[in-house]
């Protein structure tokens, strides 16, 4: 079976965000002792290389419907990568320590592109039910300068040209001052966001659009300038709160807004920004560059 | 002059990766790992799929309709680990600006070692910064 390896190598030694890595003795099929690798976790692949600086990986095991077991060896710390079905090979590996190996088997059991998605889908309906607590509370209050439309598939976005309308500040709701209703204030999104260790969750880059950073990003607690007023491609209804502009899920209830919306509306910006940039640095766009950030 | 002929195949998107098949076949003539690519709406019906690594080549696909092709396009671009990721980073940081601090995931699923399934890894070693205006 073809595969565009040579695309597959390039991810494992990109600078994209590694999960885990360390040397770790991986038994082989048809010579069976231990040899000792480097490995690589990246997302749902668990690539190995003969050495730590190895230019290209030897070998890649995609973690999807597997599960991760300890399991009995000639070695100590030894566990075991077994997929459902039969033909599946077994991977046996060993750790060097008992706390390597129980690192080891917390990060390859998570490791699933599957696993992934069902956290994300998790954490979405959490925000989309805080949020509906959140309007619905609202609706009690006094109202802000934001306006949603009812039916949004062909409406046009209510968002005005020029950002710097004054806003009430609200009240205080669960310790929250929705920041929305700060003058000025930008989007503050982790679109851009550096993933750090697990113990550390405050120290994220922002990244700032259209404008280069004076400072590090990561000290940086300004948040990007917004994208220009624009109707979105299918129509969507997009509102404004402060600067962050919400585009609705079409299927969504009123006030829930999506990654995947942010994405495409900030990477149209990008888009536009590059295309500018290669004016002018080449004086003519090339029409085959791709036009889309994943 | 090279002319591309497009062929038949049936495409079967598993995660973060492209599976292509012959028609009727059971295995898959090739996969396409959807990890640092860039997608790109072709003319009439079509898209095309571009590694960073590789830039000046195409893989290029015609749907059936539009309607098919934004469905692919959108499938195609949600469909890499790193989109997930990033996902996940910013549904984290916006739940925890409302109740100020972060997300409980509720227990998904037992494993024979581990009782206490937590967030996927958090990735962090190298320090990569996705930042757009890199290519």
């Amino acid at each position: 079976m073809k595969l565009n390896e040579r695309s597959v190598a390039y991810y494992a030694t990109c600078d994209s965000p590694t999960d885990k890595t360390g040397y770790l003795h991986k038994k082989g099929e048809r010579n069976t002792a231990y040899h000792r690798r480097w490995f690589v976790l990246k997302g749902n692949l668990f690539f190995y290389f003969e050495e730590k600086d190895s230019k290209d990986p030897i070998g890649v095991i995609i973690l999807e419907g597997c599960t991760v077991e300890l399991c009995e060896s000639s070695e100590d710390y030894a566990f075991a990568i077994k997929f459902d079905s039969a033909k599946s090979r077994t991977y046996k590996m060993a750790a060097e320590s008992q706390r390597e190996m129980e690192s080891w088997v917390k990060a390859l059991s998570r490791a699933s592109f599957d696993y992934m998605r069902i956290v994300v889908k998790e954490l979405e309906k959490q925000l989309e039910e805080m949020q509906q607590n959140r309007s619905s509370s609202r609706k009690t209050q006094k109202k802000s300068l934001l306006r949603k439309q009812p039916n949004y598939p062909h409406s046009t976005p209510l968002i005005s040209h020029n950002f710097s309308v004054s806003y009430k500040i609200p009240v205080k709701e669960n310790g929250y001052v929705p920041w929305n209703t700060i003058q000025d204030q930008t989007i503050d999104s982790e679109l851009n966001g550096k993933a750090h260790s697990v113990n550390d969750n405050n120290d994220i880059s922002k990244c700032v659009l259209d404008h280069p950073p004076e400072r590090p990003l990561h000290t940086q607690r300004l948040p990007p300038p917004l994208p220009p007023r624009r109707r979105s491609a299918t129509g969507g209804v997009t509102s404004a709160v402060g600067g962050l502009m919400l585009a609705q899920d079409d299927n969504a209830p009123t006030g829930v807004f999506s990654f995947t919306r942010l994405h495409e509306w900030f990477g149209r910006d990008i888009i536009q920004v590059r295309r500018q940039w290669q004016e002018n640095k080449f004086g003519s766009i090339d029409q085959s560059q791709p036009d889309q950030i994943v | 002059m090279v002319t591309a002929t497009a062929k038949c195949r049936l495409v079967k998107l598993v995660v973060n990766f492209l599976f292509y098949f012959r028609i009727d076949e059971e295995e898959p003539v090739g996969a396409l790992l959807l990890e640092q690519c860039r997608i790109q709406k072709e003319e009439d019906t079509g898209f095309s799929l571009v590694f960073v690594d590789e830039p000046e080549r195409k893989y290029s696909f015609v749907c059936d309709s539009k309607d098919e092709c934004e469905e692919w396009i959108e499938a195609l671009t949600k469909a890499s680990y790193e989109y997930m990721r990033n996902s996940l980073i910013f549904y984290r940081h916006e739940i925890e600006k409302i109740t100020g601090k972060l997300p409980a995931i509720k227990k998904l699923k037992k494993n024979a070692v581990q009782n206490n399934l937590d967030y996927p890894n958090e990735a962090g070693s190298t320090g990569a910064v996705w930042n757009f205006r890199r290519n």
